[in-house]
């Protein structure tokens, strides 16, 4: 007998005993149920220990995270908004306490900051935070961390290292390009476009896998983010036997107004490819090549509906009376699709001196269909 | 009679017990699997700028069209919370079906909306449209308001469907609250598909934003529902959202989207005819037609689920229109599955006809029914003195335990990825709830999914009105 606590362990042995024998006296499948019940339970006391594990940690970081930026406030607003006095080399490294950049995890939360700052801000500023990363030696647990089994690690030093400018990653970054894993080879590319000192797309060249819309975003976004971007000849991939690296250089044509390509862009309107066809209208129409109508204008009768319409958009911005005798005829016969119909009234009305004239004379004397057709047209919100 | 009576017992004791192995085993399985795509979503996307789509000269424009019935009370904010979404090239359709109240006369005020003369291709059926709007301020170009006799759901989204613009449409309650870069999410899975693969629909976690804080159509804090029905509601779309449609998603298997908020190829949903007017399940009828017809072309495809919270909605809050929401979507459920009962174990329709559908019958619609027979049999063996105790309260104890352990592990999923609810005690409420679930609310959704079953028998078709507070009632 415990004292203390007043319990008579000898009595509640006993107990437990009992209980046993009642178990056992059961049948076979109501004692399986029992032990998956006592199972289940026992999860449940594990997922609320890690439940609340997890909470503590997550708060336990956040607040040192609050801590510490509450710490360096100051001194990353002299960072970003005080140009005059700010310290250099070493000097910068003593802006942080030791103790801070020896903690793994403190100079996680300074690193962080230091990237989410620069996400933020460009010119002089970026450069300011990119010089502190590298001087508190940032970088060089970037490199590290390309070593790391994690792919999701590799690829976010990998994004880090391109983001803070460090040009010595460049070659450690190749070996990436033929990874197994689509999203390590897609950081390397774009990473290693923006540490390179020329040619920045020369990857391009040896691209076998199909870029996605996301990838080409993603090159594109790296593009449009270099300060001094070196903008190569697109026209140098079109004869790629990659479909979607030609897709993505016939965009850039057109999206870097690249006008001494235009003729070449009009051979990639027999492409059999209707994506590559459908990408070389819209940048000739970027590139206002007016040289193109005649073949566009031979190819509409041709052309899947999606096609025609991209056609009839780029008639409105190149067309002359040439196009209108097309886009007449295409308000003149039965109105199959109203949104070829639509645009042909818009590109009408630019492509010919009396498309206004012509407009005006359908919308009095046109069936129901065609007038609503037309005032839609006219209405510049639709 | 004696022997067939023993048997009969003999054989409701041991289908109950296989059907609850079943059960549980396919959740478990599920769980595991949801653990895997959300473990493999949040490093792909850890370190990922989402940004960089709205420079994109390849980022899809969307047309968002949020049917809107009697919705007086929050309509003007509503409007405004989606023409501010974070997203480079979108429109706004409102689809006014046909409302009692000054819905439409609210919107006309609000907006400077006037009369557009738009010619509307009649790609899908719908009731007739009386006017579309637009608004006289530039600024507001985007916004198109369609006036129309009342259809319902269903039918307003075909209407939108009809005038939109774009390839991709996003369909939305017009009273959910969306994340600031839910559509950045969204059209991310379009953007990565290849030629090889087609996505033809994406869905995102709806989340509940009853007692939340919104300001200006956000919201600024993500609180846990003061009331009940709603908080037992947080932990019903965590199950289903984090542990559920993720699993289907990984699986390629996914046929529900919620109708609050998905995303989809315009062409493939016109190519299936729209909306289908007949359901009340029309979310995820469309989502099967979808696949059904990608099925039968021989097409690879992908419906792709994100478990991260997009879209916020206000959670049913009293019994009664708890027990309406819960009866159409028994409704719906037993309408879609009926009129693709040709799906069903059918080996043409590969993982959709052989593991989707069968999934959806047996353990999504036949549930509440297997529940409620082995409950009515449980009765009646009491009443005549024959109840085996025993296997009765070991199997009460067995459920009971198991569908804590199911929410606990749901809300494990919520504490390691997304995080929603920071306050210590509301992940300790959250807990609490899982314990009185089961006791509770649960045995009303069964009931309310019979009485759902029952008036699909008898012939009721309505849609059930849904009365809502309107959040920006809230502090």
């Amino acid at each position: 007998m415990n004292r203390l606590l007043q319990i008579d362990w000898s009595d509640l042995q006993y107990r437990a005993e009992e209980v046993s024998r009642d178990v056992y006296s059961f049948p076979v499948h109501i004692r399986i149920l029992i032990g998956v019940t006592l199972l289940f339970l026992v999860i449940i006391l594990l997922l609320l220990f890690v439940i609340m594990g997890s909470r503590i940690y997550k708060t336990q970081r956040e607040n040192k995270r609050n801590f510490l930026r509450k710490k360096y406030q100051s001194v990353f607003t002299r960072l970003l908004f005080e140009s005059d006095d700010l310290p250099e080399g070493e000097a910068l490294f003593r802006m942080f306490e030791d103790v801070d950049l020896k903690i793994p995890y403190h100079r996680e939360i300074l690193n962080d900051e230091i990237i989410h700052l620069h996400s933020n801000f460009t010119g002089e500023t970026a450069l300011r935070l990119e010089k502190l990363y590298t001087a508190v030696l940032f970088h060089e647990d970037a490199l590290k961390r390309l070593n790391s089994r994690h792919w999701h690690i590799v690829a976010k030093a990998m994004r880090e290292l391109a983001l803070m400018n460090v040009r010595e990653a460049h070659p450690v970054l190749a070996k990436f390009l033929t990874s197994k894993n689509e999203i390590l080879r897609m950081e390397a590319r774009v990473a290693m476009m923006k540490l390179s000192e020329s040619e920045p797309l020369s990857f391009l060249s040896r691209e076998t896998e199909p870029l996605t819309d996301w990838d080409k975003a993603n090159i594109h976004a790296m593009l449009t983010r270099m300060e001094e971007p070196v903008i190569p000849d697109f026209s140098n991939w079109l004869n790629s036997t990659n479909k979607t690296v030609v897709h993505f250089c016939i965009t850039m044509i057109g999206f870097y107004r690249q006008q001494e390509s235009a003729n070449v862009l009009v051979k990639m309107l027999d492409h059999k490819d209707e994506h590559i066809r459908l990408a070389a209208i819209r940048a000739l129409r970027d590139l206002n090549a007016r040289s193109s109508e005649e073949h566009l204008i031979t190819l509409y009768p041709l052309e899947t509906p999606d096609i025609q319409h991209e056609i009839l958009k780029t008639l409105e911005v190149i067309g002359k009376d040439k196009s209108s005798l097309l886009l007449e005829k295409i308000l003149r016969q039965p109105i199959k699709e109203y949104k070829l119909a639509i645009q042909a009234v818009r590109s009408l009305l630019v492509t010919s001196g009396n498309g206004p004239q012509k407009i005006q004379e359908m919308l009095k004397g046109g069936d129901q269909t065609l007038q609503l057709i037309i005032r839609h047209a006219l209405d510049k919100r639709l | 009679m004696g022997l067939i009576f023993y048997y009969f017992t003999k054989f409701a004791d041991h289908f109950i017990l296989i059907y609850s192995a079943l059960l549980f085993g396919t959740y478990f399985l599920l769980s595991t699997f949801s653990a895997l795509d959300i473990k493999k979503y949040m490093r792909r996307n850890s370190f990922i700028d989402y940004r960089d789509i709205l420079t994109a000269p390849s980022a899809p424009s969307i047309s968002i069209i949020a049917p809107a019935y009697n919705e007086s009370k929050s309509i003007v904010e509503n409007v405004r919370s989606l023409l501010n979404i974070h997203y480079v090239n979108f429109e706004v359709i409102i689809v006014n079906d046909g409302s009692k109240d000054n819905t439409l006369q609210l919107m006309i005020e609000a907006y400077d909306l006037e009369i557009a003369p738009v010619a509307i291709e009649p790609n899908l059926e719908s009731k007739p449209i009386v006017a579309v709007y637009k608004s006289r301020t530039p600024s507001l170009s985007r916004l198109t308001v369609v006036d129309k006799v009342n259809g319902g759901k269903a039918d307003a989204l075909n209407a939108g469907i009809n005038i939109s613009r774009y390839g991709i449409f996003a369909a939305i309650d017009v009273d959910c609250i969306l994340e600031y870069e839910s559509l950045l999410k969204m059209v991310k899975p379009f953007m990565e598909q290849s030629e090889s693969e087609k996505v033809i629909a994406v869905g995102g976690v709806v989340r509940i934003a009853n007692s939340c804080e919104v300001k200006e159509g956000k919201i600024i804090r993500v609180n846990l529902p003061d009331q009940i029905i709603p908080r037992i509601q947080v932990l019903e779309y965590i199950r289903a959202f984090l542990l559920g449609r993720m699993a289907w998603s990984r699986l390629n298997g996914l046929i529900l989207i919620s109708g609050a908020f998905g995303m989809f190829d315009k062409k493939i949903a016109i190519a299936c005819g729209g909306y289908n007017h007949r359901t009340v399940g029309e979310d995820m009828e469309l989502v099967i037609r979808m696949r059904r017809f990608m099925e039968e072309k021989k097409e690879k495809y992908r419906v792709v689920y994100l478990p991260d919270p997009l879209c916020w909605t206000e959670a049913p809050s009293s019994l009664k229109i708890l027990s309406k929401q819960r009866n159409r979507w028994t409704r719906g459920t037993a309408e879609t599955l009926w009129i693709h009962k040709k799906l069903i174990f059918n080996p043409r329709y590969n993982f959709l006809g052989m593991i989707s559908m069968p999934f959806w019958f047996l353990f999504e619609w036949l549930a509440p029914i297997v529940e409620m027979t082995a409950f009515l049999y449980l009765v009646m063996m009491a009443f005549l003195g024959i109840l085996n105790v025993e296997l009765f309260v070991t199997l009460f104890c067995l459920i009971y335990a198991f569908a804590i352990m199911y929410s606990t592990a749901a809300i494990l999923f919520e504490e390691l990825s997304f995080h929603q609810y920071k306050r210590k005690r509301d992940i300790f409420r959250l807990l609490g709830t899982a314990f009185i679930e089961p006791l509770i609310i649960h045995p009303l959704t069964v009931y309310y999914a019979i009485r759902g079953n029952l008036d699909l028998m008898t012939g009721v078709k309505n849609w059930g009105e849904m009365t809502r507070a309107g959040f920006s009632r809230k502090k």
